[in-house]
């Protein structure tokens, strides 16, 4: 994925998430729009996660885990 | 029901940590988009934090420590063998769950209790090459620190259980199980010398489903170190003296809580101590039998010829049988005495902190010290 298209959908998306994004394959053609709208919560979960981890927050990481399971069960249930 | 719901409701929520269900539900997946995202914050999450960071946070979410990517449930591996830096298992004695009695394995299918076993010890050196070498340590080795363990330490034995509701009562079982648990399977064990004393360390826990998850861990205790640092060393007030009857044990409890308080006004520490005076037939005997038991295991296994349908390993077999049984009987009076002085009081005790529990023996002295510690104690009054 590149970095137009992550910071076109985030524009000031953290730098590692970008980072780390860029290096990832490109989302199957047919589930390429839904992924990129996905992003900001993507975005989202993993600036509350590393907040959690870094602090510690074990209930805090919790909430986040759960929260990537819904986000995930929407998009499987969608396609 | 919603979709939320449905996750929370599935089988896979209630046996195990949400780590290990959302690895299930990872695995499940089939749409394109959501294996990407999968993969996307797998790959995010795991530049999120150092495997330390990641290791401390899980390992409080799961007790199982499976999540955090380590495992506890390490016990029957063969001699030698390394688990990751600094940490190397050198025993196989440890016995298999099968052999704890049967009323203990019903209670604990009954009460979905997991025991685990580990024996091993760690090697400094490893340990300090691993730390020179800038490595991360493995999530094993953050897990044993947890526990209490040191470098140059000798595991004795860990026992885990989990106990689904937490009512008290079952709180109450679990405890005398895991005390039972760890104390049989250190009867059982090459390394058991009571001459080096013994500590006994339990945690409670909650994890995210709000089960209650009781640990405890066995090891040796260095003479006369860990006590001083802890309540039973400090100036204690003495709530309860009681005397149990035995023809071979005569015991007393005492509960005391440290001056120091804690941000609330509350002691610190409080301590719960099974004292006993043991006579001089029980000290020879369990010096007897311990050392005969331990050269009859030591000849059948460390003998590479024996046949295991022979009449001679079968004789061999029964001896050590025998020995256990009237090592066990006489044991059996001390752990009996300190469980029925010990648990009462110790129950109040429990919230979600950490008690530690040393068990020491004195030969020159003759006696026998059980001793409960329990940090920031909830209440005063027992």
């Amino acid at each position: 994925m590149t970095n137009d298209v992550i910071l076109r959908a985030i524009p000031h998306a953290d730098p590692v998430f970008v980072e780390i994004l860029s290096h990832l394959p490109e989302p199957p053609p047919g589930a390429y729009e839904q992924v990129v709208q996905s992003l900001p919560g993507l975005h989202d979960l993993f600036l509350r996660k590393r907040n959690a981890l870094q602090k510690g927050d074990a209930a805090g990481l919790r909430e986040v885990v759960e929260a990537e399971l819904a986000q995930l069960l929407k998009l499987e249930k969608s396609e | 029901m919603s979709e939320r719901a449905a996750i929370s409701s599935s089988p896979e929520r209630r046996r195990g940590g949400i780590l290990e269900r959302r690895k299930t539900f990872f695995e499940k997946l089939s749409s394109p988009g959501a294996k990407w995202l999968a993969m996307a914050l797998l790959a995010l999450e795991s530049q999120a934090c150092t495997k330390s960071q990641w290791s401390n946070v899980t390992s409080a979410l799961t007790l199982e420590g499976k999540s955090a990517g380590g495992r506890l449930d390490i016990g029957f591996q063969t001699q030698g063998q390394s688990i990751g830096p600094g940490v190397r298992l050198e025993s196989k004695a440890w016995p298999p769950t099968h052999s704890l009695n049967s009323a203990m394995s019903r209670w604990r299918e009954a009460q979905n209790y997991r025991g685990r076993v580990l024996s091993g010890y760690y090697d400094p050196s490893e340990y300090a090459e691993a730390k020179k070498s800038g490595k991360p340590l493995p999530p094993d080795f953050i897990n044993l620190v947890k526990f209490g363990f040191m470098p140059g330490d000798s595991v004795m034995a860990v026992s885990q259980g989990t106990l689904e509701r937490p009512e008290t009562t079952h709180k109450q079982e679990l405890l005398q199980l895991l005390i039972e648990d760890n104390v049989a399977k250190l009867h059982q064990g090459l390394k058991l010398r009571y001459r080096s004393g013994l500590r006994l360390n339990f945690w409670t826990e909650r994890d995210l489903e709000r089960t209650e998850k009781v640990a405890c861990m066995l090891r040796p205790l260095t003479e006369g170190a860990q006590l001083k640092s802890s309540a039973a060393a400090g100036p204690t007030e003495k709530l309860e003296v009681a005397l149990l009857s035995g023809s071979q044990i005569a015991a007393r409890t005492e509960v005391m809580y440290s001056e120091e308080k804690d941000d609330q006004g509350r002691p610190a520490q409080a301590a719960v101590v099974v004292w006993y005076k043991l006579d001089d037939e029980l000290t020879d005997t369990f010096l007897d039998l311990e050392k005969e038991l331990l050269e009859r295991e030591k000849e059948v296994w460390e003998s590479k010829t024996l046949d295991e349908d022979s009449p001679k390993f079968k004789q061999k077999i029964a001896t050590i049988e025998d020995l256990k049984r009237r090592l066990y009987s006489k044991m059996n009076k001390v752990r009996e005495a300190s469980l029925e002085a010990l648990v009462p009081h110790l129950i109040p005790l429990i919230a979600d902190n950490e008690i530690r529990i040393y068990n020491r023996m004195n030969r020159e002295k003759k006696s026998m010290e059980f001793i409960a510690v329990v940090d920031h104690p909830p209440k005063k009054e027992i």
